[in-house]
């Protein structure tokens, strides 16, 4: 325990060691790597949160790190002293009266205006319905209705020419500032009336120099010598601040208020000067002097949460934080403090002793005030103001010192007046006592209704013997409920109800023997931290813990705090986090460069009025301002840029994309401008990667996607989790190639099903032909056979046969040898569909001397085949049945020979004879004739034709083509 | 030679007066700046300017010599200068052309503090300035009284890195004129 007390006393000590430079606690941001000598003339934030800075250099957009180069087609040499944003649309104006406008994402979308202006631009301003208002320094007002531009100007409609800025309030009002004040411009339709309010009627200056409306839609100007003035627009006159009285900044060349908090003033030679709404005298000052270099202010912006963001004429862009600012007039190593509302001074405790702090127009004056006599200095713990106005100053070793109503001489009190123990480590008030957490256990007194500069305050002391056992109490705190709570080392959490002590020291099942900072937020729950386990809530029931897990980054937490939207601050060695009420998100503040052994004391805090937290350090005294409910607390997102093969596109307008783009790159933007390092994305591309991919990069590239429907979806987060946050996303089609379309595969099956159908059908078709091709030839053969064995042309032959044997019997040999030689044949070509037009003459040859033999000269057969035609192929036995055909249906005699020529023309073949019909026809099947055209047609031939003239009857058939030679 | 062309100038630039404007003219009077540097302290003055007010338009236009300032702490310091920073040989004359803001009736006898608003000529380059001062009008004499700073950068006058220390990058420049009213 005394081990403890030493580490304090150590910690306390260690604040006389460090000398650090004071610092306004801002982000310098430098354009210089890009561009050198640049004035920051403008600058505004898009929808996404980008934001967008013209500079006498050209455009540059910034996403909370770093400055790009925005490359304008129309590149001109004038400065861009103005900027708007609506929607997609950036508007920018030059200093040459040139205005241009172009899309915020797709830098190919620029238009330049067809009007110039003969002066430069100073302010554009687009309303909701579409208006367009520029105002130039020498050319008066131009406002863009409906496609037609309207001019006003001096001394009709304006009361001079040279605007130099211009705001519109949410009800259509511009307001515009000039050498002759602050004017008020009411549009109805395209009339103009205007209203000038100047020095009459209480602006301290009448050049306006700049304006700013609020959130409640209250106009602030901000003049060249007068300071700044709110404009009262119910009665018309302007509320001037005591501080503009006597005004020692210099002109006002930018205000921003930040909803009806904080007001930040830029000059043009003092840097930038912060006010608290609530107190318009104190400012804080960030110029040379004050450690922050950029003296000559543009322009001032508030972004989405809540910062102020200074552009400057050289090069920079400084981010002042929304929610914190360092009190410079209070110096460094601070250890406790607190506040008089009656003259808003503020008192507070140094290594150097108690100091108070007043304000009056030529700035801070720091006051001592002794304590003890002889020049000895006591190290203060705490500062405590009660209900009745009496100052508490607790101490190490010293006891406590009392100043009756906040008057001097302080009055000190120690363990011989009855206190528990002359070391204070804090002391609170509550409604009805005042409460001392000493080393040596807990003393209280009331305070109510008496003057302590004639009666001495009377201590009641608990100890051992009330029951609370350990005798280090490091915070007491009367809650809203009649409970009074020790944060006590030894016994954890102590509550003290009608009179009893309980104890809570093990929680599930963490032990908290020891806690240090105790607060109750508006809701009644009471909080806790204790030095290593994180915090604790107690909301009357149950206990709820957040430590690590729950995302309470430091545990060492020194003090902690619920400020008004119930939020719980957790003070903490190197910054602060905040535990969120609504979203029950810790928000971190650890950034070394603002906080880093910012060593605030055990609590030292201090809650104003404004219930603003005051946050005595060893880096001076820091001021939180609990964030107002229309600030972001998450970042915001932007799908800036979609890439197909590395080649920046439309992706606002084209979606669709053919088999072969399928190489994407997305690139997105996430904005905390509070501390851009802090943000972490996660990726999905829906139709490809089946879960969220985490990444600090803000480029995703998808080489070689397949066909299909896809949605890539972004994320950014500054917590460690991604609850609650936007998600950005580009959903697209990459097109199949076309022989994978439906219709193409439909197409195709229904032509291959076709294809197979005729192929079948085609085949079937092959196979009855084959069929009855076979049939056919059987028949023939049958008929051939039938033929051949003829007993008529058997016993011709016979007949003949024997003649020739008495008559020639060499000849009947010849013969004889022939008729085999004719049936061999016919045997050898039964198989055979086809035959060379040669092998038929010879097998028709055969025949032909049978034939000759027995009609003698009475017969004639004549061959006229072309030599060349011999190749061409005929149904065997065909000429023969032909010849036959003649001899059979006609007469054969010596008075009238039958001549029967066989002559080829090329494919075609005719075989004629001279008609001389036999008087008596033979009955005939006809079976013949219809034999060979059914064989014909079957092998893919012509039909044979049969002509018939008076004389002639002659048979055509078509020779087919030998495939194979 | 010189003052006459001023005169000229001034009375040609202050656009034509009309019979009935009440003009203040003159050239009585001195101009002396200041620069007050970490290692030198320089001051040189000139007498060689003219002014002119129109008391009914309450346009304003002065004008000096450049080449008269005297006073330095050594002749070369005057040769720098004038060759070096002001090279007052390609710019011989600084003039300020303007128009008082305040709604102030010069017709009035009594003292006035002023802002005049316009256009600081000097080494060529033009800026625009809010310039305040004090205007004693007395009669027929006006008493013209300023002291405002001028940027070096500004006027695009750069100082070498050597001499820096010697240079103060922002200069003070004290008027004060007599300027005596026209009789129409």
């Amino acid at each position: 325990m005394k081990f403890r007390f030493f580490i304090y006393a150590v910690l306390l000590l260690l604040f006389q060691q460090r000398g650090l430079a004071q610092s306004p606690m801002h982000r310098h941001y430098d354009i210089s790597s890009l561009s050198e000598n640049a004035s920051l003339n403008c600058a505004v934030v898009d929808q996404y949160g980008m934001m967008w800075v013209g500079t006498s250099r050209g455009l540059y957009n910034f996403d909370g790190s770093y400055f790009h180069t925005q490359s304008l087609r129309d590149s001109s040499s004038a400065a861009i002293t103005a900027l708007a944003t609506v929607g997609d649309t950036l508007w920018v104006g030059f200093s040459d009266g040139k205005l241009l406008h172009r899309s915020i994402r797709i830098w190919k979308k620029e238009t330049t205006s067809d009007t110039a202006f003969r002066a430069g631009i100073t302010n554009i301003v687009v309303s909701n319905e579409g208006d367009l208002f520029v105002s130039t320094y020498g050319d008066g007002l131009y406002l863009r209705q409906e496609g037609t531009w309207i001019h006003y100007a001096a001394p009709q409609q304006l009361p001079a020419n040279e605007i130099y800025c211009m705001k519109r309030s949410d009800d259509g009002v511009i307001w515009i500032g000039t050498d002759e004040g602050l004017s008020e411009c009411r549009f109805d339709k395209s009339q103009l009336r205007t209203v000038t309010y100047s020095t009459k009627d209480g602006l301290k200056d009448q050049i306006v120099k700049s304006i700013y409306i609020d959130r409640k839609q209250q106009v602030w100007a901000g003049t060249y010598s007068g300071g700044i003035s709110l404009f009262n627009r119910a009665a018309h006159r302007f509320i001037t601040f005591p501080i503009s009285n006597n005004w020692i900044y210099g002109p006002v060349t930018a205000i921003a208020v930040q909803s009806d908090r904080r007001v930040f003033v830029g000059t043009q030679n003092n840097g930038v000067i912060s006010f608290s709404i609530d107190n318009m005298q104190h400012p804080t000052v960030f110029n040379e002097s004050g450690g922050y270099e950029n003296s000559k202010v543009t322009s001032i912006l508030i972004d989405e949460e809540g910062n102020f963001w200074v552009t400057t004429k050289n090069n920079s862009l400084d981010m002042f934080p929304g929610l914190f600012q360092w009190e410079p007039a209070l110096g460094q190593e601070v250890l406790c403090m607190n506040y008089n509302t009656a003259d808003r001074g503020v008192w507070y405790a140094t290594l150097e002793g108690l100091q108070y702090l007043t304000f009056d127009s030529s700035g801070a004056s720091p006051r001592s005030i002794s304590l003890m006599s002889g020049g000895r200095i006591p190290v203060i713990t705490t500062i405590c103001l009660d209900a009745e106005k009496n100052l508490w100053v607790g101490t190490l070793d010293e006891g406590v010192f009392l100043l009756p109503r906040g008057n001097e001489p302080a009055i000190q009190f120690r363990e011989t007046n009855g206190l528990a123990n002359n070391n204070v480590l804090s002391i609170s008030a509550g409604d009805e006592f005042i409460w001392f957490a000493t080393l040596g256990g807990a003393s209280r007194c009331t305070f109510r209704h008496i003057d302590f500069r004639k009666s001495k305050p009377v201590f009641e002391n608990f100890t051992e013997e009330k029951g609370l056992n350990s005798s280090y109490v490091y915070q007491i705190l009367d809650d809203s409920k009649g409970r009074t709570w020790f944060a006590t080392d030894g016994e954890g959490l102590k509550c003290f109800v009608n009179g009893k002590f309980t104890t809570i020291e093990k929680i599930d099942s963490l032990k908290v023997k020891t806690v240090y900072s105790l607060t109750e937020d508006r809701l009644g729950n009471i909080w806790f931290s204790t030095p290593s386990s994180g915090i604790f809530r107690f909301d009357g029931k149950n206990y709820d813990h957040f430590g690590e897990k729950e995302g309470v980054t430091d545990l060492a937490i020194t003090a902690i705090v619920a400020d008004k939207n119930n939020d719980i601050l957790l003070i903490e060695k190197d910054g602060l986090e905040v535990y969120e009420h609504e979203s029950g998100q810790i928000r971190r503040y650890l950034d070394r460069s603002f906080f880093e052994d910012i060593e605030p004391n055990i609590n030292g805090y201090f809650r104003d009025a404004s219930e603003n937290i005051w946050i005595p350090s060893a880096k001076g005294v820091l001021k939180y301002f609990p964030p107002d409910s229309t600030f972001s607390d998450q970042a915001r997102l932007e799908l800036t840029r979609v890439q197909l093969f590395l080649q920046p596109f439309d992706f606002l307008s084209k979606s669709k994309f053919s088999h072969s783009n399928n190489h994407l790159t997305f690139e997105f933007q996430g904005f905390w401008n509070y501390n851009p390092s802090q943000i972490r994305y996660r990726y999905k591309l829906e139709g490809y990667d089946l879960d969220w991919i985490r990444t600090r990069d803000e480029r995703v590239i998808y080489p070689n996607l397949p066909a299909g429907h896809y949605t890539f979806m972004v994320q950014a987060t500054i917590h460690h989790n991604f609850n609650d946050v936007i998600t950005r996303s580009y959903a697209f089609t990459i097109n199949p190639p076309f022989w994978k379309t439906w219709w193409f595969i439909t197409i195709s099956a229904m032509m291959a099903t076709a294809i197979i159908y005729f192929l079948v059908k085609w085949r079937e078709q092959q196979i009855e032909r084959e069929a009855a091709m076979r049939r056919q030839a059987i028949e023939f053969q049958l008929e051939n056979l039938k033929t051949q064995i003829n007993p008529h042309f058997l016993f011709n032959s016979f007949n003949t046969l024997s003649t020739l044997i008495e008559e020639d019997q060499r000849l009947a040999v010849t013969y004889v040898e022939n008729l085999s030689d004719f049936y061999r044949h016919s045997l050898k070509f039964k198989d055979t569909d086809l035959i060379a037009l040669n092998e038929e003459k010879e097998l028709t040859d055969n025949y032909v001397f049978l034939l000759k033999q027995r009609h003698g000269d009475s017969l004639r057969i004549n061959f006229h085949l072309r030599p060349e035609d011999l190749n061409y192929l005929i149904p065997p036995l065909t000429l023969q049945l032909l010849i036959e055909n003649s001899v059979k249906h006609n007469i054969v005699s010596r008075e009238k020979p039958l001549t029967v020529i066989i002559e080829s023309h090329g494919q075609e073949l005719t075989v004629k004879n001279n008609l001389q019909p036999r008087t008596s026809p033979i009955t005939s099947t006809g079976m013949g004739m219809k034999n060979i055209n059914a064989r014909f047609e079957l092998l893919g031939g012509k039909p044979i034709s049969v002509a018939k003239t008076d004389s002639h009857f002659i048979v055509t058939v078509h020779l087919i083509k030998n495939q194979s030679s | 030679m010189f003052l006459l062309s001023l005169v000229w100038l001034v009375l040609s630039v202050t656009e034509m007066p009309q019979q009935k404007d009440t003009v203040f003219a003159g050239n009585a009077g001195n101009v002396r700046f200041i620069s007050d540097a970490q290692l030198e302290h320089i001051e040189a003055a000139t007498d060689q300017l003219a002014g002119a007010v129109n008391g009914t338009s309450r346009e304003v236009f002065f004008s000096l010599s450049v080449v008269s300032f005297h006073g330095f702490n050594s002749g070369l310091q005057s040769e720098h200068f004038n060759e070096n920073y002001l090279e007052s040989d390609l710019f011989p004359v600084a003039t300020f052309k303007g128009k008082i803001i305040d709604d102030i009736d010069l017709m009035q006898n009594g003292a006035f503090e002023v802002r005049v608003k316009g256009l600081l000529t000097i080494h060529g380059v033009t800026v625009e300035r809010i310039i305040s001062g004090k205007v004693v009008i007395n009669g027929t004499t006006m008493k013209v009284e300023s002291t405002f700073p001028v940027l070096l950068a500004d006027h695009n006058i750069t100082i070498p890195k050597i001499v820096e220390m010697k240079i103060a990058r922002q200069v003070t420049v004290m008027v004060n004129m007599t300027l005596i009213r026209n009789k129409s």
